[in-house]
């Protein structure tokens, strides 16, 4: 990943991590995988910009969403994100540190509205795969 | 004198005047005279033939009526008559001589003939035989009956000395001489239950009575009953030893029989019974009340009605319920019972069994309360590794991508320290947390009666400050003698956490109240700290409010592990924590104490 275009127009971030958020963003930048990069410390706010029926060209192009977090964790994100109107379309990575199998069976359920599920720390593979799939689901 | 008497009335009259039947009759037996009764008893036989009624008598010995009469020989006779209900009568005919006229007097001997018949018959079915000894003669007399028991031939002529040989040799041979001996020296008769061995080897059980005449001091016969009771006798001895049997192996289990009548309401405990309620014997009653007031006044309207319904025979008395013991502990029974009716169906007896299942009972909600510990624990062993798994786990990949970054020179010094040194420290908090949980799981600290109040009011002086600074009032309405079972130290940390999660969760608008009151039940005190705070949306959170690093309003101040540690601290004092919330009402936590250990 050496180009200097960039993969995404704008990505989100929603975690209550600041350091993963900042360090991620360092990552993200380094590898020149978006323009901008969005930040919400939790998945309420997230669901509120949504809410707000923000203007297409500030709807980020990916959402990476952590699954441990106060008020709404990841999964009642998911829930309340897939019930908005209109749909934000929005491909979701999920992250998480849970070793928890619980989680990997639910990230099997959502599958469909998943474009992918990668345990923390994310690498710069990681990243790469999650541009070949977005290429994948693009010509499909 | 009889006679003379006789002789004077037939010359002077043709009937003879005596108050008793006479009848006088001719060698054929054809009537020639008789009393007024005798004129009687012929309308009562209905008839005027008397030599009918001659022959129908059966007289003692091989001799007809008309031998009697050639030779004169006076004897007695009995006739059976049947009257016109078909009932038998019977007639004793005493037969005499005057100068070759007979003279027959008649007397009505039913009564005395049913008497003997019965005793005769009774005698037989209950094979009693009779024995007589005739001392002056030295002679002794066996009924058939007792030759029978003795299994001798019926011409068996018995002596005095063999018949004491028929006893069996040792102990019954010695008993029977010596209650012989007794009997002739003083008169007094004997009643023993004894074994002879039969002419046939047989060994039987006898009963045998035996009384005596004493004439001038001198004991001149014996008379008594043999009786043979040895099939009796040989299932009484079964009936006992089944009996023993059945007690020792009731007594072993411990169960306690008791026997209603229920038309006398007397009620019978055997021993094991007292044993099972500890009461004492004197102190039983014995009615049915007596047995209601063991009962626990909580299962005594059930256990009434079981034993009504069983009474009524809705249903079979098969029951468990709990009595209060002479000890005043609380105890588990299991009472099973029948009814018994009488023809009528009426009932009339109840007879049970108990047996104690307070063990069983205290061992099952034993288990119950280990299995439900097991299921916490496990929910702890789960969240702590979901805790492991987050917490460090989060911290150390974001150490690993931090240093990954700043080793690929992707990162500046100055901001990858920074970084390093907030992850190490989160690190650091994670690691004391986890300690002090482990800690609350593996202490068993000793838990104390404690004033509840006192403690509250010391832990409110320690944040009276910030507590004042926001305005915030605390309305407490506790008794100070409120005594709940727990650990100093606990209670404090709990109580602690209430207070500081009141503050920081209050609204930002208004003022924080909290009220504290509390309910008490003879077993726990619950303690009720309500608050009209932001509250937490329970439908979303219900499952994870206690758990560790949760938070719900995105508050910074927010770590996750206050509740945690409190239901951790609660559940090891015996008790819980409990919530009920409503989004921008308030919340009311609600702590659950036991009262006695």
């Amino acid at each position: 990943m050496s180009s200097t275009t960039h993969y995404f127009k704008r990505v989100a971030i929603i975690d209550d991590d600041f350091i993963f958020r900042n360090v991620f963003e360092m990552l993200l930048t380094a590898e020149n995988f978006s323009e901008k990069i969005l930040h919400f410390d939790h998945s309420a706010l997230a669901l509120d910009f949504f809410k707000t029926n923000p203007p297409a060209e500030e709807i980020p192009d990916l959402l990476f969403l952590d699954i441990n977090m106060p008020v709404l964790d990841g999964w009642q994100f998911m829930e309340e994100y897939l019930e908005l109107n209109p749909a934000p379309n929005v491909p979701i990575v999920m992250m998480s540190s849970s070793i928890d199998q619980q989680d990997l069976e639910k990230a099997k359920a959502y599958q469909d509205h998943l474009l992918a599920y990668i345990p923390k720390p994310p690498t710069e593979s990681d990243l790469q795969t999650i541009v070949a799939l977005m290429r994948k689901g693009a010509t499909a | 004198m009889f006679t003379a008497r006789l002789m004077s009335k037939t010359k002077t009259t043709t009937s003879i005047d005596l108050p008793w039947a006479v009848f006088q009759t001719d060698a054929t037996g054809k009537l020639v005279n008789g009393s007024p009764k005798a004129r009687d008893l012929m309308q009562f036989w209905r008839t005027k033939d008397f030599t009918a009624i001659i022959r129908a008598i059966e007289w003692n010995g091989p001799l007809s009526w008309e031998q009697l009469v050639q030779k004169e020989i006076p004897n007695v006779g009995y006739y059976k008559y049947y009257d016109s209900k078909s009932v038998i009568h019977w007639f004793r005919f005493s037969l005499q001589f005057q100068n070759a006229n007979p003279f027959i007097s008649v007397e009505d001997i039913t009564p005395r003939k049913m008497a003997n018949d019965l005793s005769k018959l009774a005698c037989e079915a209950a094979n009693v035989g009779s024995w007589e000894l005739d001392l002056l003669r030295n002679q002794l007399y066996w009924s058939d009956t007792v030759r029978e028991i003795h299994e001798v031939p019926k011409d068996y002529e018995p002596q005095l000395d063999t018949a004491i040989e028929f006893y069996k040799a040792g102990y019954f041979r010695d008993k029977i001489r010596e209650d012989v001996s007794h009997c002739i020296e003083t008169g007094e008769p004997y009643d023993g239950e004894l074994i002879i061995v039969s002419a046939k080897g047989n060994e039987k059980w006898v009963r045998a009575i035996g009384h005596s005449e004493i004439v001038n001091g001198v004991c001149t016969r014996m008379y008594g009953t043999f009786q043979d009771i040895d099939r009796q006798k040989k299932a009484e001895i079964e009936r006992h030893r089944l009996s023993e049997r059945m007690q020792v192996a009731v007594q072993s289990a411990k169960v306690g029989l008791w026997d209603l009548d229920i038309v006398n309401n007397v009620v019978h405990w055997d021993d094991v019974m007292y044993e099972l309620y500890d009461v004492k014997r004197e102190e039983f009653t014995g009615d049915f009340d007596a047995w209601e007031k063991t009962v626990h006044p909580d299962d005594k309207e059930e256990a009434l009605t079981n034993v009504e319904k069983a009474i009524s025979g809705e249903q079979e008395f098969n029951t468990v319920f709990r009595i209060i013991s002479g000890k005043g502990d609380v105890r588990y029974i299991t009472g099973k019972a029948e009814v018994f009716r009488n023809t009528k169906g009426e009932p009339i007896r109840m007879i049970g069994a108990n047996t104690d299942i307070t063990k069983i009972k205290r061992n099952e909600s034993r288990l119950r309360k280990l299995l439900e510990i097991t299921e916490k624990q496990n929910q702890s062993l789960l969240n702590f590794a979901h805790i492991v798994s987050h917490n460090l786990r989060s911290n150390s990949s974001n150490l690993s991508l931090l240093t990954g970054m700043f080793k690929a020179g992707k990162m500046p010094v100055d901001k990858a320290v920074e970084m390093i040194q907030v992850s190490a420290d989160r690190l650091e908090q994670t690691i004391t947390d986890l300690n002090e949980v482990v800690h609350i799981k593996t202490k068993d600290k000793h838990q104390v009666p404690l004033g509840f109040r006192q403690i509250l009011l010391d832990v409110m002086e320690g944040i009276n400050g910030t507590w004042s600074s926001a305005n915030a009032r605390l309305d407490l309405d506790l008794d100070a003698d409120l005594r709940v079972h727990g650990v100093k130290s606990y209670i404090e940390s709990v109580i602690h956490n209430m207070l500081t999660n009141a503050l920081k969760y209050s609204k930002t608008d208004t003022p924080l109240k909290l009220s504290v009151y509390a309910e008490t039940t003879y077993e726990d005190a619950r303690i009720y700290f309500k608050d009209n705070g932001r509250g937490i949306d329970l439908e979303k959170h219900k499952d994870k409010i206690f758990g560790m690093y949760k938070t719900f309003h995105g508050n910074p101040d927010a770590k996750g592990i206050g509740l945690f540690l409190s239901q951790n601290q609660m559940e090891s004092m015996g008790g819980k924590i409990t919530v009920e919330s409503q989004l921008n009402e308030g919340t009311t936590f609600c702590l659950h104490f036991k009262r006695e250990a």
